[in-house]
């Protein structure tokens, strides 16, 4: 406890020096008066008096010393004095103090936003109170061909089962959707990321709320949202009696129950703008499927997620839910049903986990190589510098400084530069998330890269790490050569330390280069491929249903029939087909799984229902047998071959049997077996099930002048009230294009980031060789060395660097390319092509790295070069 | 018979002793009663009181403050705190045992 005390005491006195300092001296003046006075006294003169004080003092200044060791922190405070001292100096070379942080702050903010990306995914969990307590339940269900499983959502009957029978845990169940919200019934809609939730969502997960509470369950009252922060601001305009207030969801009025608190933005990378009890999304939702769900005990899926309660542990709770899913399993004879706990990080709800893994790896992998450049780069400068002040140097240490203590003189510069570019490049990294925001309102993406404390710490660590890459080698090699050459005058042996340096920036920037020139050559050649269906020939009719008409199941066979049949007496040719909404990727209405009735074995697909002319229109080709009839109550399914050869192995799939997604009772025949198109995805053939459009249709005409006006006639013929949005079907792919587009963006920018570092990098290094040996180029020019030949020799000089580098950066890079093989799309890793591109980048980028310093050199007059000495 | 140094670790003990008996003192004072009750046989470097007695401060057994001295000079003058009372009889009864089994080897053996 003292020496905590005293050790705080010193603490807080290495920042009092000054004062302490005053106090010090008067207090010794003082004593060595009192000395005096006594020695007066005593009968002694004057001098003597006060020369015999002083002899019994020790000496002023040597207690003075003596005294300022005891008082503060003396590490701390030749630390501080180094820093004082580091600042100093940077601040005297203002060119060498910019270039260094300006690259270090590039590689630190690379960095930092690769760990935030990965803190964002696999780290962080649910931004609730307690997050450790709160687990999501999934349904995990093995899937061909995929060795593993996939995870999704539970029935609302199992989901209801488990949490009225769990002690360990609370339950909450909850599914997103999306809603119109406005604050009175003229004002525009603002569409809203809605979460529909149990009774107690708020309250078993502790979703802070900042004011108002929990909706009130009953469902008979009018109905009673919360909402966020984000809505209270822009809708409301922060009313602050904004609770108790009428507001239309989805044209119902509602009363504002509560505003969650402005830090909470969603679940797990999900916003959530606005709450719905589950109890009245029946008078809110306009989504047939959520209301299906409600009236199907068995149908998925709803999010389930839980909390422990006081002093029960993960593994009871494991254990209880697999008994009541067992249970529950029984009851209602549903054999795939088994559930797991998960965490809430964002890494649990991906469901293409290994490749998110994988591109975050390449990526790491990428910018690992660039912080690297930039350390290699500011460690070469470093050396530059220190070299430079080798006199200096030199002159500390024959006036008794120790090697340790100019090392770490050294070592505190570095710190410095690398604490001013980790402080820019974190506050880099808190602006990647409105920066999204602003591009393009992505959400989800923007809360994945929020910066916060572990971002700090690990930014704080690379720092550390960073100063000691850059700054500790040149500093120990400087220190020795100065220590041995101190005013003896002897040249610094520089060179391997130097040499070393260019080789690893050459073969960093030749992997780079051309890893990126791979990915964007790979990716070009994937979009460049022509679609194998009628992708750009085709036009969409989207169908929504007018606001406020209430869902029924009937309206809704009778519009889809009477939609069928204008399309068959329609003069253009119509089709019908199920797209997904404008937006998301690809042709499908969904990701779901199949399997023969009477097999325990799942596989994957995706459904594509279409009907009428749409597979002519879309260009889709039968192998055999016909395709499904319009009528969804037929049961009829036209599979492609991929999921064919998936299930049956033979590929003959004609006449067998299958179900799809949960509906059990419902038995398809396989009608048909389509070709492979990339109908999903343009890279590669995703095993696909063809149905009779379920829901509301999407209409599908070839491209022509008037089809827009045709299309809507045809729709306004069957339903006037229906909403429709005429869009080329090459719209929703746009988005899985641009996915791809910005993934070369990013090679491309790291391969572009690489050269210039390469570049900026051995251009220092030539710039300090030809530095260096400016003497020596005078001679031989005096002497009448040609030019050409005296730059040839300094090229000569780094030959086994640059050779090493490039051999070095080659083999890495054909090693790089073999693990991006799974991101060429069938580009060959050693593509000629690629190689060639790179190597002149490399090339041009060497040549004008070397040629500036060495042609400046060669300009200087040699006698002006040797006056210089 | 010579002086002797002052033992490790005993500056802070005789410091304290000097406190309590004398009560507030300025550094001076303390060096010399320190020297006096020593019957002149130690002598103390003044220079190495300074860091025992920011020493004792830090630890909080005393504390400075300013004032002016018999001779109307300005000094900082130490008194004893609480803990440091508690401290004197602590160390003093430490003190007391070490050199009581010192003696007990250095006394020439009873026969039996």
């Amino acid at each position: 406890m003292r020496r905590l005390r005293a050790g705080l005491v010193r603490l807080t006195n290495v920042f009092r020096r000054d004062r302490l300092d005053r106090e010090l001296a008067a207090e010794m003046e003082s004593h060595l008066q009192h000395h005096i006075d006594d020695n007066l006294r005593a009968g002694m003169s004057p001098e003597e008096a006060r020369r015999h004080a002083l002899r019994a003092l020790g000496g002023i200044e040597q207690a003075k010393e003596q005294y300022r060791h005891r008082r503060g922190l003396p590490l701390l405070e030749a630390f501080l004095a180094d820093v004082r001292f580091a600042c100093r100096m940077l601040w005297k070379q203002p060119a060498f103090m910019l270039s260094a942080v300006s690259m270090l702050t590039v590689g630190l903010a690379l960095t930092a936003a690769t760990y935030t990306l990965f803190n964002g995914l696999f780290v962080r969990g649910w931004a609730v109170p307690d997050s450790d307590q709160v687990f999501r339940v999934e349904a995990s269900r093995r899937v061909q061909p995929a060795a593993g499983t996939i995870s999704d959502g539970l029935s609302l009957g199992a989901y209801r089962h488990i949490r009225a029978h769990a002690a360990t845990s609370e339950y909450v169940g909850y599914w997103f959707d999306n809603m119109r919200i406005r604050a009175d019934r003229t004002a525009e809609p603002t569409y809203t990321q809605t979460a529909v939730v149990s009774d107690n969502f708020v309250s078993a997960l502790r979703i802070p709320l900042q004011q108002g509470a929990t909706p009130p369950t009953t469902g008979d009252a009018s109905p009673a949202v919360v909402i966020s922060h984000g809505i209270w601001q822009r809708v409301f305009g922060g009313d602050s009696q904004v609770v108790g207030r009428v507001a239309w969801v989805n044209d119902v009025a509602v009363t504002i129950a509560g505003v969650m608190a402005a830090g909470f933005e969603g679940l797990g990378g999900r916003q959530i703008e606005v709450m719905v009890p589950l109890a009245v999304v029946r008078q809110l939702s306009r989504r047939p499927g959520a209301l299906e769900r409600l009236d199907d005990e068995r149908q998925c899926c709803v999010w389930v997620a839980g909390r422990l309660r006081d002093g029960r542990t993960q593994q009871q709770a494991r254990a209880e839910l697999e008994t009541l899913t067992a249970q529950y399993r029984h009851s209602v004879r549903q054999p795939e049903l088994s559930v797991r706990l998960s965490g809430t990080t964002q890494a649990e709800t991906i469901r293409d986990l290994e490749s998110v893994v994988t591109v975050l790896a390449l990526a790491s992998a990428g910018i690992m190589l660039v912080f690297l450049l930039t350390c290699t780069n500011v460690g070469n400068l470093f050396l530059a510098r220190s070299l430079s002040r080798r006199g200096e140097i030199a002159v500390r240490l024959s006036l008794g400084a120790t090697r340790t203590r100019i090392v770490q003189q050294l070592v505190v510069e570095g710190l410095v530069l690398a604490s001013i570019a980790g402080v820019a490049a974190f506050l880099a990294t808190m602006a990647v998330p409105p920066l999204f925001r602003l591009i393009d309102d992505e959400e989800a993406i923007a809360a994945l890269f929020r910066a916060d404390w572990r971002v700090a710490a690990f930014t704080s660590v690379v720092v550390i790490l960073t100063c000691l890459i850059v700054s500790l080698a040149p500093a120990l090699h400087t220190s020795r050569i100065a220590w041995r050459g101190a005013g003896a005058g002897v040249p610094p042996a520089t060179g391997r330390l130097r040499h070393g340096i260019l080789a690893a920036q050459i073969a960093l920037a030749t992997v780079l280069v051309l890893s990126a020139t791979l990915l964007t050559r790979g990716i070009e050649r994937a979009l460049a491929t022509p679609a194998d269906f009628a992708l750009q020939t085709t036009t969409a009719a989207i169908l929504q249903s007018p606001p406020g008409r209430p869902w029924d199941a009937a309206a809704a066979r009778q519009t889809r029939a009477a939609l069928a049949a204008a399309a068959r007496t329609s003069e253009v040719p119509t089709g019908l087909a199920g797209l997904s909404p404008i937006g998301e990727s690809g042709l499908s209405v969904g990701r779901t799984r199949v399997r023969e009735p009477q097999s325990e074995a799942l596989f994957e697909a995706q459904v594509v229902p279409v009907a009428e002319a749409a597979p002519q229109i879309l260009g889709l080709r039968l192998a055999a047998g016909r395709w499904p009839s319009t009528d969804p109550a037929a049961l009829e399914a036209v599979v492609n071959r991929t999921l064919a050869e998936n299930v049956w192995g033979d590929g003959n799939a004609l006449g067998k049997q299958l179900t799809i997604g949960f509906a059990n009772d419902r038995i398809y025949t396989v009608v048909g077996v389509a070709g492979d198109a990339h109908l999903t995805a343009f890279d590669h053939v995703a095993p696909v099930v063809h149905i009779a459009p379920l829901s509301l249709p999407v209409l599908v005409a070839r491209t022509a002048r008037d089809v827009d006006a045709q299309l809507t006639r045809l729709v306004a013929s069957v339903d006037p009230e229906l909403i429709v949005t005429v869009v080329p079907l090459s719209q929703p792919f746009e988005q899985t294009l641009e996915q791809a587009r910005a993934g070369a963006a990013v090679a491309a920018g790291l391969g572009a980031i690489a050269v210039a570092l390469a570049i900026v990098g051995v251009f220092s290094v030539f710039a300090y060789l030809v530095e260096e040996r400016r003497q020596e180029i005078g001679v031989r020019l005096a002497l009448g060395a040609s030019r050409r030949h005296v730059g040839l020799a300094i090229l000569h000089a780094t030959r086994s660097a640059v050779g090493g580098g490039l051999l070095v950066g080659l083999g890495l890079a054909v090693a790089a390319g073999i693990t991006l093989r799974g991101f060429l799309f069938g580009l060959s890793p050693v593509d000629p092509v690629s190689y060639a591109i790179a190597a002149m980048m490399l090339v041009v980028s060497a040549v004008v790295a070397m040629a500036v310093p060495v042609r400046r050199a060669l300009r200087v007059a040699p006698v002006i070069a040797l006056r210089a000495e | 018979m010579g002086k002797t140094d002052v033992w490790q670790g005993t500056l802070a003990l005789m410091v304290l002793k000097t406190l309590e008996a004398m009560g507030p003192q300025h550094g001076y004072g303390i060096a010399r009663r320190i020297e006096q009750t020593s019957g002149g046989l130690l002598s103390l470097n003044y220079g190495t009181l300074y860091p025992a007695l920011v020493k004792l401060e830090q630890e909080g057994y005393i504390a400075g403050e300013w004032g002016v001295s018999n001779n109307n000079r300005k000094a900082r003058f130490y008194k004893l705190t609480r803990a440091g009372r508690r401290q004197v009889a602590k160390e003093a009864e430490a003190w007391g045992q070490a050199t009581a089994i010192l003696a007990r080897f250095l006394q020439p053996e009873e026969q039996p």
